[in-house]
């Protein structure tokens, strides 16, 4: 966990029972059904993957960059990548969020 | 599971076609009939209402074939419909409730735009995947990259699995990719999510498959059906290179089987996305993590390797009506048993296993079929 003031926060969920973090946020833990408490934690993670998509529904516009992020809670995001020519598996990055979505900092 | 068994199984062509749902569930169920008595109908489909504009397809089929007032029911969890009804009916025959029942499951889909294919398939996946513009092919993609990255598969490797399929479709009439393509098509082929390519992602078919299953001992006998679900969203799961719930419905099967997958002779895994065959085959217990690319790398995975996989094209080359499929390589197990499967017949098959996925690998089913040895 982490200060909400802190720059590198982010919201996400801890588990009172089983103590496991998700985001975004939940009230009902998915892993053990446990209520589940709000918290900020270091948006700050690896990259375990990510892909450039080029079909995309109706709506979306294309291509688009999606990154799935673990962080350093143990909790996953996926967030949006507005510039995708630097990424590599394992890369340390830093999760934001802004305009309604997780996006890499 | 005992107690119940495949009597008749058959599917239509599947491809782009001009009849509508409930016509393309008739053709196939009229197939598997054949004057047979019914005593209640099971249908599967994912999503008649948005792809075709249709609902209440049970008692429209019932109507179709003539077989009102005997009760009729709809089963529904997204791309593993077609095994779930499957699942739903054969417990239900052996619970004593019925003695002979009509399994159906279909999908019409060719007709719409591509945009708007990709946006009602996306409609199973969570909140937040659709909000950041996620398709079926985008979670395939994230699952191909971690699994390259982890293993040591390269792309051209990957590209063996459509090359494969696409060469087993040749040997199956009904199938709705009837050519050959190689490596170089794959990796030359249109860029859908990045690493996967157009030649690595299923077709939109249309199409249908039905079986009718009885009480009692047969020539095809239910040996097991398991079935397991995972967190919606991906970056709930554990692991990305593989599907909690295939494990969870293979160990299930297997169990109520009573055999392994060494046991297991004909294998119907569903590769919507190559990447999913080699996921697959290690989630069901075929291989060990990393191994299924071994395996495709040196042939075994191929119609004539120790580990044939998709005889009938699977997904990739037989076309993928979404909602028939799970219930159509149910049908490919029972023809390989039986020994109607043509120019694709795997010699002396006594033991089926067909995966089926739901979502993307959030509801999948693992059914195990075998032939009566007396």
């Amino acid at each position: 966990m982490i200060a909400p003031s802190s720059p590198q926060s982010i919201e996400a969920s801890r588990c009172s029972s089983c103590a496991k973090f998700i985001a975004p946020t939940r009230t009902r833990c998915p892993y053990c059904a446990g209520p589940m408490q709000p918290v900020h934690v270091d948006g700050r993670g690896k990259i375990i993957s990510w892909t450039t998509v080029h079909v995309t529904p109706e709506g979306i516009p294309s291509p688009r960059t999606v990154a799935l992020v673990g962080l350093e809670c143990g909790a996953s995001v996926l967030c949006i990548v507005d510039d995708a020519r630097t990424l590599e598996m394992d890369m340390h990055v830093e999760v934001v969020f802004a305009d309604g979505l997780h996006r890499l900092g | 599971m005992p107690d119940v068994n495949v009597v008749s199984a058959a599917c239509t062509r599947f491809g782009k076609r001009p009849e509508t749902l409930v016509e393309l569930l008739a053709e196939a169920s009229s197939k598997a009939l054949e004057g047979k008595d019914v005593d209640a109908l099971f249908v599967g489909a994912q999503n008649p209402e948005e792809f075709a504009g249709t609902g209440n397809i049970a008692t429209a089929l019932a109507d179709e074939l003539a077989l009102t007032p005997k009760p009729a029911v709809r089963v529904e969890c997204a791309s593993s419909s077609g095994a779930a009804v499957f699942e739903q009916a054969a417990f239900s025959v052996a619970s004593g409730r019925y003695d002979k029942v009509l399994v159906a499951a279909g999908e019409k889909m060719t007709h719409l735009p591509t945009a708007r294919l990709t946006g009602i398939l996306a409609e199973v996946l969570s909140p937040v995947e659709r909000s950041l513009g996620l398709t079926m092919a985008s979670l395939a993609a994230l699952a191909a990259r971690a699994y390259m990255h982890r293993y040591g598969l390269t792309r051209e490797e990957l590209a063996l699995v459509p090359v494969m399929s696409h060469q087993n479709a040749m040997n199956n009439p009904i199938a709705h990719l009837q050519k050959t393509i190689t490596v170089k098509d794959v990796l030359e082929s249109r860029m859908v999510a990045d690493p996967l390519r157009m030649y690595d992602c299923s077709p939109v078919s249309d199409g249908a498959a039905a079986v009718v299953i009885s009480h009692g001992t047969g020539a095809v006998n239910v040996l097991g059906i398991g079935h397991g679900t995972d967190h919606l969203a991906i970056q709930h799961r554990a692991d990305a290179c593989s599907l909690r719930a295939t494990k969870e419905a293979a160990a299930r099967a297997f169990s109520a089987a009573k055999i392994g997958p060494k046991d297991i002779d004909v294998v119907e895994a569903h590769d919507a996305f190559s990447i999913l065959e080699l996921i697959d085959l290690e989630d069901i217990g075929f291989f060990g993590p990393g191994e299924a690319r071994r395996a495709l790398v040196k042939g075994e995975l191929a119609s004539d390797g120790a580990r044939p996989v998709n005889l009938s094209g699977g997904l990739k080359a037989k076309g993928h009506p979404v909602g028939a499929s799970g219930l159509a390589q149910i049908v490919e197990l029972h023809q390989q048993l039986t020994g109607n499967a043509g120019k694709r017949q795997l010699d002396g098959a006594k033991t089926g296993l067909s995966q089926s996925i739901g979502g993307f690998g959030c509801n999948n089913i693992v059914t195990i079929l075998g032939r009566s040895l007396s």
